[in-house]
């Protein structure tokens, strides 16, 4: 179900998709307390994990994506 | 094995051919009555994809989409991205360390929903910030601080707004919401909402929202699981 109320296409719209979406799922959930970081070839996982996404929302950001409708 | 963890749940969600974050298998593993939705990462899984070129491809909405799925089928808390252990033994030792405050967790908000609503200000002509004329022919130092000025009338508003926009939202879908958070953004306002899962925002509801907040266009989406309102730590077995 949903009820998405986009009017018309809006670059500042998807901006705040993806940072809705960001927020989401990188600032709530389920967390672990200590350092659970663990490594393969010296690299962190949790790290590069944090990297990848990052590097890849700032291609999404250079390519100028279409945007993202909530139930897609 | 490393595992990265999407979701802690009440029951099996049966799903088969789910795919994750980079189109990884999804498994279950039931961990003292727990089901652990869960993908086993390999070296290679870790370098940057390329191929992330739309959002609907993108890691973040992926993980969020895998977490829907699995909240759908049975009740479910979502796990923070990326949450990753180092094996099943890792896995088995911090689900059984936790195995209480995981089940209290998944009772309280498991089978609840999450809806957000965006709150974006409409750009309108403005009240001049600079009464006494300060602006003619500003020098740069002026001009610092008069946008200054501006951030922060802007900041504080959005604050005041929140609090203003929060309540209008509580009043008109009062038997609906049982917790709610807000957060100000540049030139926005996110609010999200728990709920039952059986609540539907109604129309007539979202009408009335619009009448009641001037100033901002309104657009909601959801549900979603209840992301912004777990509160659950794990606490890892040192």
């Amino acid at each position: 179900m949903s009820h998405p109320e986009l009017d018309e296409y809006d670059p500042e719209e998807e901006k705040m998709l993806l940072s809705d979406v960001l927020d989401r799922v990188l600032s709530t959930g389920v967390t672990i307390t200590g350092d659970l970081t663990i490594g393969i070839a010296d690299v962190s996982l949790i790290y590069c994990g944090i990297r990848v996404l990052l590097t890849t929302v700032d291609k999404l950001k250079e390519q100028n994506t279409p945007p993202l409708t909530p139930e897609e | 094995m490393p595992l990265l963890l999407y979701s802690l749940s009440k029951g099996d969600p049966d799903l088969n051919d789910l795919l994750g974050v980079d189109e990884l298998p999804v498994l279950f593993k039931r961990v003292d009555n727990i089901w652990v939705g869960m993908s086993e990462l390999k070296e290679q899984d870790l370098i940057i994809p390329d191929k992330a070129t739309e959002l609907s491809q993108h890691p973040a909405y992926i993980y969020q989409e895998v977490v829907k799925h699995i909240h759908s089928q049975v009740p479910t808390v979502p796990v923070r991205l990326p949450t990753i252990v180092a094996d099943q033994t890792a896995l088995a030792e911090l689900i059984n360390k936790n195995v209480l405050a995981i089940h209290k967790e998944l009772n309280r908000i498991g089978g609840m929903v999450e809806y957000t609503y965006h709150f974006k200000k409409r750009k309108s002509k403005q009240a001049s910030t600079d009464p006494v004329g300060l602006s003619e022919n500003p020098s740069p130092g002026t001009q610092y601080l008069l946008k200054k000025y501006e951030l922060q009338r802007e900041s504080l508003k959005l604050e005041s707004d929140k609090e203003r926009l929060t309540s209008i939202l509580q009043s008109v879908y009062h038997d609906g919401i049982i917790e709610i958070t807000a957060q100000a953004k540049v030139d926005s306002i996110s609010v999200n909402v728990l709920t039952n899962a059986a609540w539907i925002p109604s129309i007539v509801g979202l009408s009335e929202l619009r009448e009641k907040v001037d100033g901002y266009s309104v657009h909601n989406f959801g549900p979603y699981p209840p992301f912004h309102f777990v509160v659950l730590r794990l606490v890892s077995p040192t």
